[in-house]
């Protein structure tokens, strides 16, 4: 589990991190949103003792990162796949890594193997696409059997095939009760793997939760040639209506919102359950 | 760009691909109270396997060892065997080493922050003073064995060539003087690459500052010229590889100087910063 309470952190005059408190509970993959530049990244190396917090805290597995006795055995983390050395070989990146968990360097052709890069072990990593460098940074994440896994934009230079593989990866690891915390810009990205929801703007928290949670049980997208008349009809019979790009979102189920568009003679050219949608109510309120 | 090495797909027919090693509800007390914490002796370890796995470092070191019996060989074909002494020998013999080790050292310590290695390096091992502890004493493990090298292959060459080199302990005070600056070297290098984190400044700074400094000192003044001895690092080297150490205060001071400053500087740094 990792709990930040009250985290804020400045650089200079720019607030980057501002009292932001959230969880993410072990046994579930939380992903953590927010646009560029909204103090993810710096959240993340605060977590593991890498920044400083000007006031606040957070804890991982109920201590804070500097009193975990061997943190490399606790949390894997991906905070930069481009901090892996580029003059050492995949191969020598995992045992040194290995090492420093206090673990057989013997594991590291199974951690390899599992990551899809055996053919490309003893390869130096400035010959790595990005996204075999991403593959390398889950297998040095791998290599303690951390119970934590931190990582940000993991899925940056994979193909579709290797974001499926990746996502599946983390779903085992969180059935199996480890904390995965995942951060993305992009929350079609997450969307499939995603227990829960951190989303941050500006460095503040802006909403957390399940995804039913954050939409409410019965959400309906909807939309009509003449968007603006339904959201009038809409509102006029008593829904809160969010409005986004692509239409609008109703807590109301698609009979109900139905019922109004017809009642108003409106022509629908969009009706479907929000639930598998979130990425309106994500623009919708890192916009704001 | 690579073909071969193109990551394959996944394996698709495990149906569990990785797993936390917690298969119960996971509790740090009870699966990591029994951990060890990494030991002194591991880091140093790991940091002297980091040192000798990148061509740069494995390259320099073998260059700096191999050199010392060329130069030696070079010093006596040019000079001839005549009138030899054990210094000259040593010293020839160890002209590379005394360029090599600084800049080696330095890129131990640096390197992980050219390359960002950095931030896995202390988000697996949070304290990071003994990391730079290990990486320093790394340096210092491979300086210690370039040294050895080069001084043995020169008693080597010089024997082999029959030059008398004098009584034995004459000998033994020589290789030990030029052993201990090659120690300062390669602290040198350690102490500018903790205060600058950054290889090519560290490698201009140990190498240059002590040259420039000279330099900027003779210019001055000669009144400061006279108080050289005392702040000039080439000084205490230079008496080192006689054999001896004339003044233990003017050594005292040097170091403080150019070595214990820098680093003591460097690891505050290193302790206070944010790692990004």
């Amino acid at each position: 589990m990792i709990t930040t309470d009250h985290l804020t952190k400045s650089y200079g005059h720019q607030r980057v991190v501002d009292d932001l408190s959230f969880t993410a509970p072990a046994g579930s993959v939380t992903a953590f949103l927010g646009p560029n530049g909204a103090g993810k990244s710096t959240t993340m190396r605060m977590i593991c003792a890498l920044a400083r917090p000007d006031s606040g805290a957070a804890l991982v597995s109920g201590r804070p990162y500097t009193d975990l006795p061997h943190p490399g055995r606790v949390v894997g983390q991906l905070l930069d796949s481009s901090s892996l050395h580029r003059g050492r070989t995949g191969a020598e990146i995992l045992r040194l890594a290995l090492l420093t968990a206090d673990r057989p360097t013997s594991a590291g052709a199974e951690l390899l193997a599992r990551v899809g890069l055996t053919d490309a072990a003893t390869k130096r990593v400035r010959a790595y696409s990005l996204g075999m460098r991403q593959r390398l940074g889950l297998a040095v994440a791998l290599a303690g059997e951390p119970e934590v896994l931190i990582l940000d934009e993991p899925f940056n230079g994979l193909d579709p095939e290797g974001i499926h593989w990746f996502r599946r990866v983390l779903r085992s690891f969180a059935d199996d009760g480890g904390t995965v915390l995942l951060s993305s810009h992009l929350l079609a990205e997450v969307e499939a793997v995603a227990d829960r929801y951190v989303v941050i703007a500006q460095g503040a928290l802006v909403t957390q939760g399940t995804a039913q949670e954050l939409l409410g049980d019965d959400s309906t997208h909807a939309d009509a040639d003449d968007r603006p008349a339904l959201v009038s009809a809409l509102t006029a019979a008593g829904w809160a209506v969010r409005e986004s790009d692509s239409g609008v979102v109703v807590p109301a189920t698609p009979a109900e919102v139905g019922r109004v568009a017809h009642a108003a003679g409106l022509p629908l050219t969009h009706l479907a359950p929000a639930g598998g949608g979130l990425e309106d109510l994500f623009l919708q309120i890192t916009a704001a | 760009m690579i073909t071969t090495g193109t990551p394959t797909a996944p394996p698709t027919s495990s149906t569990a691909p990785l797993s936390p090693a917690t298969q119960a509800a996971p509790s740090t007390t009870s699966r990591h109270g029994h951990l060890r914490k990494p030991s002194m002796l591991r880091r140093l370890r790991i940091e002297l396997g980091k040192t000798t796995d990148t061509i740069s470092g494995s390259v320099l070191t073998a260059v700096t060892i191999a050199a010392a019996p060329l130069l030696v060989i070079l010093w006596i074909t040019t000079e001839g065997s005549e009138g030899m002494t054990i210094d000259v020998i040593v010293g020839a013999g160890s002209l590379a080493a005394a360029f090599l080790v600084p800049i080696l050292s330095a890129i131990v310590i640096t390197s992980e922050w050219g390359q960002g290695s950095i931030v896995t390096t202390f988000a697996m091992d949070h304290a990071r003073l003994k990391v730079m502890v290990a990486k320093i004493l790394a340096g210092l493990v491979v300086t210690v064995v370039v040294a050895a090298a080069c001084i043995g292959s020169s008693l080597l060459v010089a024997t082999i060539a029959g030059i008398d080199l004098g009584p034995a302990r004459d000998v033994l005070g020589t290789c030990l003087g030029v052993a201990g600056a090659l120690v300062l070297y390669s602290l040198l290098g350690s102490a500018w690459g903790a205060l600058t984190l950054n290889t090519p400044f560290a490698i201009v700074l140990a190498l240059a500052g002590p040259q420039v400094a000279n330099t900027l000192v003779t210019l001055m003044s000669d009144r400061l010229a006279d108080a050289g001895p005392w702040f000039q690092f080439s000084y205490v080297v230079g008496d080192l590889t006689q054999g001896a150490v004339e003044s233990w205060p003017k050594l005292v001071s040097v170091v403080a100087l150019w070595i214990v400053v820098p680093l003591l500087l460097g690891l505050r740094r290193v302790q206070r910063a944010d790692i990004a």
